[in-house]
């Protein structure tokens, strides 16, 4: 399990007074054997967050713990860690079997066996230079990489993004047969809201330097609910209002689109003793979740358009 | 291909592996392999210039001496001396590639990407950073080593396999690989410092020059305000001990032993700093100029004031001689306009951005603040540099030497020095301890003051105050000539002064130093006689020091320089003299001249003389102007004046500038026959008086020296003549070839000295004072 205690870290921008909080007082914890996924507006901190647990910065203040241990400089902690970068680096000139050569003189539990096959089945050819490779297929090699090195966590940053949808379910079957069958813990940031939604059992979601909410995805779902419907009474609303935290409010003509927290049942509860002339329980989306929650905390869309 | 056949492949193809063992060494093997395979093009041009540099040298050598019979081992040993010397190629060399190694070895640091990679992996921090370290100098040592030793066994193919080539060839790679690791050690502490490589490769090269140019504005800058400032600089560059192994090298050209152990202590201890740095530093700087804002602030503002002053210091040379106000305004303008010049070209390397320019406005404040005041009691001399005097009680011991002695590494005379008579600071640093520091002050009080004002004419000296706490300081006077001579005669009395100012009291460290072909002669009026005595060596010395007994300033100044004693030796064919000028006074001297039958006239004569000129000035609104010149041609007039005129050298505290320095004052110009004059007026005389002269040539041989007269002219033209002549630009029929035309052979031709060669004869001889015959000043009123 890695554990995550008031993790603070800023960036030096010159100005003494004025330093870039990337990360206020983070606490998190992520469950062995589930997909994390790390989710967050732009420059939340979601790659420094992952930087910081893969043990390449050092927190300024708080603890990151990897069963137990901390991971900054730990080489112990570290075999079990594989990160995949945004932009994954490879060395000059170099093949993906000569990568694998450098990984599995440094992970004690490189599967080369299994690397060949994947490259095999991926269609990447092993002795070709990496350099000739597209940004895709790069991407395809970090995932192998990732999983060949047999490691406990695997952190991957925005490394879904540029794999096309065959191949990012394919990497996806890949982890869910290791977490089956060895225990996997991938931890995802990633943009692609709609491709965490399928394949993370838990999301942290990140909202400058601090964390809104870590979840499971279900139970997040389950305390918010999407509702469209018609007001006889249009006074009803402010009613409603008054009795549960309604986040969204999308009028459009008599129709109104509300995002309200609490769980269905709760929720049909209150709509019941009101006069509709429409109402329907809409099923909600992870980027949904993603707006509603970032709204609260004033990521509103409406004002980033109207200024 | 799709999704499910993935799936299905992948479950069959899982196996659990059992964990290998990763230890420290083992990752640490890991990091160097790959370091050397990602860099192996850099390794191969490293290999080639080892290649060409050792085994090229050495084995072209072998097969010139094997294709020439003729060469011996010992050409062969300074051909590859000379190939394998220190110079400016083979320092770059080491400074480039040391630099180079140090940027790939380290240059992942400063790439994000690269970061992201590295810092993942299970490895300790400390292990790459070693692997690391070590990898970017192996790369070059390992070339160098195997090469040079590849180098060393063509030599023994050839059949030049010796001990001291062997020798020479080792201890020539521990030298380059000392310097290397130097700068390889100081690079690799730039890149801790720096987030971005080019910046560390600026930061690299600040480091390695800074000390040289702090060095150049504390010496310039004093030079340029202060009168008074004794600027020695090509010494107090030699003599430096600079922290920079770069500079210790580069300026010297040379790569001494000691260097090397200095060397590997340096790059041992930048070793250990940067390594401490490399703790501190946080990989989300990379790609920032430098990760640490405090050393990018100290940076910003040391350059900026650097680079300021050294700007400035062109403006200060311009203005050297104007100290008004408006002129301090204009400098002090400019200065802040190149301040912040300098200021915004950091800022756009520092923050890489045209819209940063104007950032740091407040240190780029202080900048020119400093720079400012800094100028400015300069120029005003605020903390007043040019009338300090130390605390007597705080002096141990003072010396005075002359300001312009030449170049300092002479410590004798060079064979055709003419300040002969100067104080050398070499000997005045070494023996001249004079204790009378309240008398020395009182005469450099003075000095100082005059060399300031330059109100009167006087000797330029540089006086040394050798402190108690073992600083020296130097001051440049000018003692006026109207001194008060008591005063100089405390000082100048003393033995202590006498040590350190006449070499006679160092003849066997002369000797020592000069241990060939000695030489003792004497010169007067342009006639010299030489003994190969050694006993008339020891006795003139004895006798010279006893003079010197009674010298002073008093006695020195009002005596007559009769003629002077030159003794030189050799070494490694330099020749090198001591010149003493003998003193109408010095009676022990000229006793034992006499004795060894060395003394010559002690007057001019004008045998040789076909002219003479003279000038008769008046000093009007302290300009010099020529009122009236006459020649003369008569021998009996020429006579009668160079009965009356003093030699070819002045006395050292009483130039002839003193006598220039009255309101008139006499010019003197001698016009000398051309040889083919001379050599025609001496075989007339010959014949004339062909008795008259065998007598004198029977007396002089009797006196049992060679005395190298004038007359023996013509024996020498007939048997040297052509030689001679070729040497020295002599035309037996056009007379002097002076590229006038032919037409005028007969042309005035100037004064020679005893080795043929022309000096000036400007000022060569002065009246005597109040001799000036009575005919010359009839003549030139």
């Amino acid at each position: 399990m890695i554990e995550i205690v008031d993790l603070f870290k800023s960036f030096e921008t010159g100005d003494k007074k004025n330093p870039i909080n990337a990360l206020n007082g983070i606490s998190l914890k992520i469950s062995d054997g589930e997909v994390f996924g790390l989710i967050g507006t732009n420059g939340a901190g979601k790659s420094t967050m992952m930087r910081l647990i893969s043990g390449i910065y050092r927190p300024d203040k708080g603890k990151i713990l990897m069963d137990g241990q901390p991971v900054y400089d730990n080489v112990e902690a570290k075999k079990e860690i594989f990160f995949g970068a945004d932009e994954p680096f490879f060395f000059s000139n170099s093949t993906p079997k000569e990568m694998m050569n450098y990984y599995k003189d440094l992970y004690p539990k490189f599967d080369c066996e299994r690397f060949f096959s994947l490259l095999d089945r991926f269609g990447l050819e092993k002795v070709r230079k990496i350099t000739t490779f597209s940004k895709g297929m790069k991407k395809q090699l970090v995932c192998i990489l990732g999983i060949c090195s047999n490691t406990k966590y695997l952190f991957l940053d925005e490394t879904f993004d540029g794999l096309d949808p065959v191949m990012r379910q394919a990497v996806k079957s890949l982890f869910a047969n290791d977490m089956e069958t060895r225990g996997l813990t991938p931890i995802i940031a990633s943009h692609n809201l709609r491709e965490l939604e399928d394949i993370c059992d838990h999301v942290g979601l990140l909202h400058q330097g601090g964390v809104i909410l870590s979840q499971n995805i279900e139970e997040m779902k389950l305390g918010i609910q999407k509702v469209q419907c018609v007001f006889e009474n249009e006074n009803d609303l402010s009613g409603l209002k008054a009795k549960t935290t309604v986040m969204i409010d999308d009028k459009r003509g008599k129709l109104h689109t509300l995002t309200l927290r609490g769980s269905r049942e709760e929720i049909e509860g209150l709509f019941r003793g009101l006069k509709m002339v429409f109402f329907e329980m809409l099923p909600l989306t992870l980027e949904e979740v993603f707006i509603s929650e970032t709204e609260v905390v004033g990521y509103d869309i409406r004002k980033i358009i109207e200024g | 291909m799709t999704s499910e056949r993935l799936l299905r492949g992948d479950n069959v193809s899982i196996t659990q592996n059992e964990p290998k063992k990763t230890g420290c060494f083992k990752n640490f093997l890991t990091l160097q392999k790959q370091f050397m395979r990602e860099h192996n093009a850099f390794i191969i041009i490293v290999s080639i210039l080892f290649f060409l540099y050792y085994v090229g040298i050495l084995s072209t050598g072998c097969m010139l001496i094997k294709a020439d019979v003729d060469y011996e081992i010992d050409t062969f040993t300074k051909f590859e001396e000379y190939l394998f010397k220190w110079n400016t190629i083979t320092i770059l060399g080491c400074v480039v590639l040391a630099a180079m190694s140090a940027v790939f070895s380290f240059n992942w640091m400063n790439n994000r990407q690269k970061i992201d990679f590295f810092e993942a992996l299970p490895v300790k921090r400390n292990i790459r950073w070693f692997a690391n370290y070590l990898s970017g100098m192996l790369m070059v040592v390992i070339p160098a080593a195997l090469f040079c030793l590849l180098g060393l066994v063509c030599t023994g193919f050839f059949g030049y396999f010796y001990n001291h080539l062997i020798i020479h060839v080792v201890c020539n790679f521990i030298k380059e690989i000392s310097f290397f690791a130097a700068i390889y050690s100081i690079t690799v502490f730039s890149m801790m410092l720096c987030g971005n490589s080019f910046i560390a490769l600026l930061l690299c090269t600040v480091l390695n020059l800074v000390e040289g140019d702090i060095l150049l504005l504390s010496n310039f800058y004093p030079s340029a305000c202060f009168e008074t400032y004794y600027l020695n600089f090509y010494n107090t560059f030699e003599e430096c001990n600079f922290i920079s192994p770069f500079l210790k090298v580069f300026l010297h050209n040379d790569m001494k032993n000691s260097l090397v152990l200095y060397d590997i202590v340096f790059a041992i201890v930048m070793t250990v700093i940067s390594f401490v740095i490399f703790h501190f530093r946080k990989n989300e700087m990379a790609g920032n100029s430098f990760v640490f804002n405090k050393v990018k602030m100290f940076t910003f503002v040391s350059v900026t004031i650097l680079g300021t002053l050294n700007v400035m210091l062109m403006f200060i040379y311009l203005f050297k001689d104007s100290n008004r106000i408006k002129t301090n305004v204009f400098l002090v303008l400019v200065t802040v306009v190149i301040c912040f010049i300098i200021s915004m070209i950091m800022n756009l390397i520092l923050l890489n951005g045209v819209k940063a320019l104007f950032k740091n406005f407040k240190f780029t404040l202080a900048c020119c603040v400093f720079a400012s005041v800094f100028i400015i009691s300069f120029r005003l001399d605020l903390f007043g540099y040019n009338s300090y005097l130390p605390n007597p009680s705080k002096v141990e011991s003072c010396a005075l030497f002359d300001a312009y002695y030449g170049s300092d590494n002479e410590l004798f005379n060079s064979e055709y020095a003419s300040d002969s008579q100067r104080i050398s600071k070499y000997f005045a640093e070494k023996y001249m301890n004079i204790t009378d520091v309240q008398s020395f002050e009182r005469i450099a009080a003075v000095g100082q003051r005059n060399k300031v004002t330059n109100e009167v004419y006087g000797n330029d000296l540089v006086v040394l105050y050798r402190m108690k706490n073992g600083r020296k300081i130097y001051r440049v006077i000018t003692v006026p000539f109207n001194i008060d001579e008591a005063l100089m005669d405390k000082v100048t009395s003393s033995n202590q002064f006498k040590e350190g100012a006449f070499k006679i009291y160092h003849v066997d460290e002369f000797e020592k130093e000069y241990p060939e072909n000695h030489d003792f002669s004497y010169h007067s009026y342009g006639e010299s006689i030489h003994s190969t005595k050694r006993s008339a060596v020891k006795e003139f010395v004895k006798a010279y020091k006893k003079d010197l007994e009674s010298y002073s300033y008093s006695k020195e100044k009002n005596d007559l320089i009769i003629g002077k004693v030159q003794y030189s030796g050799e070494k490694d064919y330099c020749k090198r003299s001591i010149t003493l000028p003998v003193y109408a006074s010095y009676t022990n001297s000229i006793n034992v001249l006499k004795q060894n039958g060395m003394l010559l006239s002690q007057k001019a004569s004008t045998y040789n003389v076909k002219a003479i000129t003279i000038s008769h000035y008046s000093n009007v609104d302290g300009e010099d102007i020529k009122d009236k010149t006459v020649t003369y041609t008569d021998e009996n007039k020429m006579h009668e004046i160079l009965s009356h005129v003093h030699g070819n050298s002045s006395n050292y505290w009483m130039s002839d500038e003193e006598d220039d320095s009255s309101e008139d004052y006499y010019r003197i110009n001698m016009y000398y026959m051309s040889r083919k004059e001379l050599t025609d007026k001496l075989i007339k005389e010959k014949n004339k008086n062909e008795k008259d002269k065998n007598e004198k040539d029977n007396e002089l041989n009797s006196s049992g020296s060679n005395k190298e007269d004038q007359d023996s002219y013509d024996e020498y033209d007939s048997e040297y003549g052509d030689e001679y002549d070729d040497e020295y630009g002599y035309d037996d029929e056009y007379g002097y070839d002076d590229g006038r035309d032919s037409d005028e052979e007969n042309v005035i031709i100037p004064v020679q000295d005893e080795e043929g060669r022309t000096i000036s004869n400007y000022r060569n001889f002065s009246f005597n004072k109040n001799e000036v015959p009575a005919f010359v000043i009839s003549d030139l009123k």
